[in-house]
């Protein structure tokens, strides 16, 4: 592997590469956050304690990749601290509160996948600091979705659950796709050689893998319908819009006087 | 509503993660996955069907989900 560093990269390439990082990093927060939320809905001991570690995994994360963008310029207590709704950048699919079980699981699930399959396009990249980064991220998120695989295959064995999931994944999926943004035929990172393939393989990757959940729930997912864009859509932040005001009240710096 | 808990060890029955995995007491490889979290969330408690103890057993081996790479078509 060649070593590069962030300051051989164009201005241009810089700032893509940079805007998504920081989605991955506030999607991750917005995931640690739900973790944080939904731990006592787990049923058992050990989902407490999965909900806990993939909530303080997640966290770490999110300040890795705040870590690492502090090497384009960026002050990493900004990034943490410094930002109001409009900056964070998660992905839309985790806006709306879980309605039960079934949804939380439906969407960590597709935000997991989604997100890991979007840094896992950094894994070769030419700065060994980023693809480092990416593996690390990739091993923990390697847990993360085997403990989601074990409670789709509990789900799978009821009926009304497995119904119930189904429809939530159905709900949730569109958003998930909307984060790979639009089908487009350049991907100006995977032509600077940043990102190992384009996006759009990327995003058909990530539906090829929810479709495999099949085996684990027992019936096939729904068909992803096309993504679509409004006119408030932010490529650089892979969303529409601000996050909502209710979800920046979860996922907001509370005690900034505390960490100084 | 919450969906009941089915015990790990038919659910991770076979798992490949799991595959090796020995006694470190007796050395059999006859295991039931008695709690996906030991004394830590890094560990993995096993219960060894032949000599009948239970032990920990670290679960990182360092593997990747599946990638854009290799999610076959």
């Amino acid at each position: 592997m060649t070593t590069a560093t962030t300051s051989d990269l164009a201005p241009a390439v810089a700032s893509l590469l940079q805007d998504d990082l920081l989605a991955v990093a506030d999607t991750k927060l917005v995931l640690g956050n739900w973790y944080t939320e939904c731990v006592m809905n787990g049923r058992s001991l050990p989902d407490f304690a999965t909900l806990l570690g993939m909530c303080t995994a997640s966290f770490g994360q999110t300040r890795a990749i705040y870590r690492y963008l502090t090497n384009f310029g960026h002050d990493f207590g900004a990034l943490e601290r410094g930002r109001d709704a409009g900056a964070i950048r998660s992905m839309e699919l985790l806006d709306e509160a879980p309605v039960g079980w079934e949804d939380f699981l439906a969407a960590v699930w597709l935000g997991e996948l989604a997100s890991w399959m979007l840094l896992s396009g950094f894994l070769h990249n030419p700065d060994r600091q980023l693809a480092g980064l990416a593996k690390k991220v990739g091993q923990e998120s390697y847990f993360h979705l085997k403990y989601t695989d074990g409670w789709m295959r509990i789900i799978g064995e009821g009926a009304a659950e497995r119904a119930t999931f189904l429809r939530m994944v159905e709900k949730r999926l569109p958003f998930a796709l909307r984060w790979f943004g639009p089908a487009e035929a350049a991907d100006p990172l995977h032509t600077a050689g940043q990102r190992d393939m384009p996006i759009g393989k990327i995003r058909e990757a990530f539906l090829r893998e929810i479709g495999k959940a099949a085996s684990l729930v027992g019936a096939p997912l729904p068909t992803a319908r096309p993504a679509s864009f409004e006119t408030s859509w932010r490529p650089d932040a892979r969303r529409h819009g601000p996050i909502p005001a209710g979800l920046w009240e979860v996922v907001r710096f509370k005690d900034q006087e505390l960490a100084f | 509503m919450r969906t009941r808990a089915a015990p790990h060890s038919r659910i991770f029955a076979g798992d490949k993660d799991f595959a090796g995995v020995a006694c470190p007491y007796c050395g059999s490889e006859d295991l039931t996955v008695q709690s996906l979290f030991g004394g830590s969330v890094s560990e993995v408690m096993f219960r060894c069907n032949g000599c009948k103890t239970c032990f920990n057993w670290v679960k990182w081996r360092g593997a990747l989900p599946p990638t854009a790479h290799d999610s076959g078509d």
